[in-house]
């Protein structure tokens, strides 16, 4: 393992690689000099070609929890331990801890990892100073960070200032170059793409989207059941956990008169059914964690599909679920909205459909 | 016009519209309105007779029905040309995105026109960048809001800058009484341009924008649609003070009536450029909270020209933060000249964020706003941050030390008769920019067709020679040399083997002490031309291959009696002594 840093000279040299004349202050911040110490006391540091398997990744709570009492068991033993129980929950690092005699003191609040996530891990990665483990779902919570070992290096606790400056820049002429940025850029992709699922769409033109389950049952609404269901689907916008959003070709939402704004896509997916007339559209929303249609959500999507221009009659909606046995699907059952439908990937070939055999006045 | 013709028109034009485009022009500032119908080609005649069409095939889509399917009657905005009242097209051209019809009608200018009024179409990624620029300027929340004040686009063409911030708004306001909504948008999105039938076509699209909130006003009290662009001359004042102007103004010099130069005295220095009197006119413009957002070439912040509107924008609205567009990944084609996005903000802050935008959009760094008429230095690489966030606190410079750098007065192609392959004594050697390669003076055989000038005016004798040590540095550099300063010096002995003068071509500038006892001596002076750390600040000064000599003369410098330090060091010594003094405090 590494030699240990304190936080406060992992701040230190971190003003070097990224002075604050230059460079914005989350790069540089005391929660980044502590983000070092603790990536490094837990060794989660990886090369950039490093089988994703056998590196040892870490999460923005491993930061959040480690505290200077810790980092005074410097054994490989404590460290491996002091690891082991960060990966699982506070309550073993508590345990540990007490077993150490020191209390569970953490220097940051719980919620300081979002300030971690999305600021500094975010900034430290455009620089290639740290990699997220590729092919992980994005709401994941396996750990999925590792600092890069060159940019580790320059935590040598034995450098001497002028050595880690020297080294800084070095470092900093390796990995801000554009075209070096460019070629991490393409190694980063091709890894991204080896996890990726490929949906084929009705128009045969494929599309990428992240790994994780959600991708996988919007895959399965796109090439089994939409085929099965509608006379000519149109996929219109799909839109990916992450914030990313495809949108369909122009020329038809031109033609259709809807206007999307990649921005604030609502649901999962919108399709349309143009061997219908009028046009069907298709609100549907892939559910592995949560968010199935429900009352609220249906209200919610309708006044989505209003301001895109596509009327309420026109509208029909689908939660798709991984299976009928899957937890998310059991505990939404009884909240489906009535007038909609819901899928099973694991059965392509049923559909489930709720309705009111009478209906209101409301409904209409 | 046939159908078949307008077809193959539009679809001409649509073509070419995606192809590459170029930005830059040159022309005098014309009288307002100028475009007469005689300047309209066959093509752009057929754009516009073709948006009746477009028209309604949005208005349908949107479930519009009768009167509202007529451009005439649903906007009141009178057409430049005559439409014709029954369209010609099909369904088919329904299909066009607002974005589209605006490119076509653009590029269906004749090139003469386009270059002469500098009109071209910004492409809509650049557009919504732009937009996105100025909302975090202004401190808006993610997601859809409403318009905090007016946004004037002083140079709207057909209306490329308005779309999305028009867009935002509407989505924003569905909440709102779709009526006031659209009553109340001439107060808070605005167009001008001195084109009539470009402010047509962006009134139309801008007013397609809208359908889907007419289409939720009940019938009885529906309106015309709000006119957005009016025809004007942008650099006017319109008494109203926006909160933000976005803008890709005209570019290119030009010649001003001497009323109008003494109104933009206090940002003109030598040529003015048509988008600088744009910028100081826009800035004038904000109110005390104002946002400017514009698309410009990245000369202003370097250019000898530009100096006294970097004074201007640095007192009253720095500049918050820029994008450069980079050619190189080959997304916008159209950009031919260096362009960026800056924001300029009345409020003021203390740091200039940095990024560039290619096939993604990269931060580079965020440094302290530059604020005086020196060429503001900017890292365009992440890896030139620390040295320019270094250099651009230095108040010392070659200019201040006493360094004064001219351009060489030889410009080949007119002295041809003139160059010669052998020496004679009313001939003087000529000094080219490969002469220089390599960072030693030599003669590089390739030129040797053309080694000597005869001195055959008058004042060749004084305008043409240079008989006394200079510093001779290339003015431009190719893309793919590992320098951008390429420095050389001439000394009494490469004087004396000349016999005793030469000639300097223009791609060469030529630095020399004006100062009695210079910091540095001639030696020493190239020697810290040729160090790591100066060639990293000066691709934070011009961004370009090229150097000139105002630029050049401008390269910040540490304190006199750190630089004088340099005049014993050499090789590695020196060139850490240089990083050391181009490093941010505290690093």
């Amino acid at each position: 393992m590494r030699k240990i840093i304190t936080p406060e000279e992992a701040e230190h040299r971190l003003e070097f690689i990224f002075p604050r004349a230059a460079f914005d202050t989350v790069l540089s911040s005391p929660l980044a000099g502590t983000a070092v110490a603790a990536l490094i006391y837990v060794d989660a540091v990886c090369k950039a070609d490093d089988a994703a398997e056998t590196a040892r990744w870490a999460r923005p709570s491993t930061v959040v929890w480690i505290s200077d009492a810790a980092l005074e068991h410097q054994t490989d033993g404590e460290r491996l331990s002091w690891r082991v129980a960060a990966l699982q929950n506070s309550k073993l690092v508590e345990q540990l801890q007490e077993s150490w005699g020191i209390p569970f003191q953490p220097k940051y609040r719980d919620n300081t990892r979002e300030t971690l996530r999305d600021e500094t891990f975010r900034a430290w990665r455009e620089h290639h100073a740290i990699r997220k483990r590729p092919g992980i779902a994005v709401n994941s919570s396996k750990p999925t960070w590792a600092l890069l070992d060159d940019f580790a290096d320059l935590f040598d606790p034995d450098m001497t200032d002028d050595q880690v400056r020297e080294a800084a820049q070095q470092w900093r002429d390796r990995h801000m170059t554009p075209g070096t940025k460019l070629k991490a850029m393409r190694a980063i992709k091709a890894q991204e793409a080896k996890h990726a699922v490929i949906v084929k769409l009705p128009d045969n033109t494929t599309r990428t989207l992240e790994p994780g389950k959600s991708s996988l049952i919007i895959k399965g609404v796109i090439e089994e059941w939409a085929p099965a269901r509608m006379g000519e689907p149109v996929v219109l916008a799909i839109s990916e956990p992450g914030d990313k959003v495809h949108i369909g070709d122009k020329g038809t939402l031109q033609s259709t008169g809807i206007k999307i704004d990649p921005k604030d896509v609502l649901p999962d997916v919108l399709m349309a059914d143009v061997n219908s007339d009028p046009v069907t559209f298709w609100i549907i929303e892939a559910v592995a964690s949560d968010g199935a249609v429900t009352e609220g959500r249906r209200k919610a999507l309708l006044g989505w599909a209003a301001q895109q221009n596509i009327k309420a009659s026109q509208c029909s909606f689908l939660s798709a679920f991984e299976s009928r046995n899957a937890a998310p699907a059991k505990k939404r059952l009884k909240d489906l909205a009535a007038g909609t439908w819901a899928w099973f990937a694991d059965e392509p070939g049923h559909e489930l459909s709720w309705y009111q055999m009478f209906p209101t006045a409301d409904d209409v | 016009m046939p159908d078949l013709l307008v077809v193959a028109a539009l679809s001409e034009a649509l073509e070419n519209a995606s192809a590459a485009r170029p930005l830059g022009s040159r022309g005098s500032r014309g009288a307002v309105a100028d475009s007469d119908p005689a300047e309209l080609t066959p093509t752009a005649t057929a754009v516009l007779a073709a948006i009746p069409a477009w028209w309604r095939a949005q208005a349908t889509a949107a479930g519009l029905t009768g009167s509202w399917l007529e451009i005439e009657t649903a906007l009141q905005a009178v057409p430049p040309v005559d439409v014709p009242s029954d369209p010609p097209l099909g369904d088919s051209w329904g299909a066009l995105t607002p974005e589209q019809v605006g490119a076509a009608y653009v590029e269906a200018l004749s090139s003469a026109t386009r270059a002469r009024h500098g009109r071209h179409y910004t492409p809509p990624e650049l557009a919504s960048h732009l937009w996105g620029l100025a909302r975090t300027s202004l401190g808006l929340p993610p997601g859809k809001q409403v318009l905090p004040g007016l946004v004037r686009d002083p140079a709207c063409g057909a209306g490329a800058l308005l779309l999305p911030v028009l867009r935002e708004h509407l989505h924003a306001s569905y909440d709102v009484d779709p009526a006031l909504t659209l009553a109340g948008l001439p107060n808070l999105v605005q167009g001008v341009d001195t084109d009539p039938a470009a402010v047509w076509v962006a009134n139309v699209v801008l007013a397609a924008e809208m359908l889907p909130t007419l289409a939720r006003v009940p019938q009885k009290v529906r309106r015309p649609l709000p006119v957005l662009a009016q025809v004007g001359d942008g650099l006017a004042d319109s008494g109203h003070k926006a909160r933000v102007v976005v803008m890709n103004p005209p570019y290119g010099r030009v010649r001003l009536s001497s009323a109008e130069r003494d109104r933009y005295a206090h940002v003109l220095y030598g040529h003015a450029n048509m988008y600088s009197l744009f910028m100081a006119s826009a800035v004038a413009s904000l109110d005390s909270e104002g946002v400017l957002a514009a698309l410009v070439p990245t000369s202003f912040t370097s250019g000898r020209y530009f100096s006294k509107l970097r004074t201007y924008l640095g007192r009253e609205a720095g500049m918050s933060a820029v994008t450069f567009v980079e050619d190189r990944s080959g997304v916008f084609t159209s950009v031919l000249q260096e362009t960026c996005l800056a924001t300029f903000e009345r409020r003021r802050r203390k740091k200039t964020r940095i990024s560039s935008l290619g096939s993604t959009q990269t931060s580079i760094a965020s440094v302290k706003t530059q604020r005086t008429g020196e060429p503001w230095v900017l890292p365009r690489r992440s890896d030139d941050a620390p040295v320019a966030a270094a250099a651009s606190a230095m108040t010392e410079s070659f200019a201040s030390f006493g360094w004064h750098a001219s351009t060489g007065p030889l410009v080949w192609n007119r002295r041809s008769a003139d160059l010669y392959p052998t020496w004679g004594p009313s001939r003087s050697h000529v000094i080219w920019a490969a002469d220089l390669d390599g960072g030693v003076l030599h003669r590089d055989p390739a030129r040797d067709s053309m080694r000597y000038m005869a001195l055959t005016a008058a004042s060749d004798p004084k305008v043409m020679v240079l008989d006394r040590p200079a510093i001779l540095v290339q003015r431009t550099t190719a893309p793919e040399q590992s320098r951008r300063l390429v420095a050389a010096l001439l000394d009494n002995d490469a004087l004396k083997a000349r016999h005793g003068r030469v000639t300097v071509e223009n791609h060469v500038n030529v630095l020399r002490p004006t100062a009695a006892d210079p910091v540095l001596t001639n030696e020493a002076m190239t020697r810290l031309l040729a160090t790591k750390a100066l060639d990293r600040v000066v691709r934070c000064i011009s961004g370009s291959v090229a150097l000139s000599a105002y630029e050049l003369e401008s390269i910040p410098l540490p304190d006199p009696d750190v630089v004088r330090k340099w005049n014993d060091l050499e090789g590695g010594a020196l060139e850490a002594a240089v990083a050391a003094a181009y490093r941010p405090e505290g690093m």
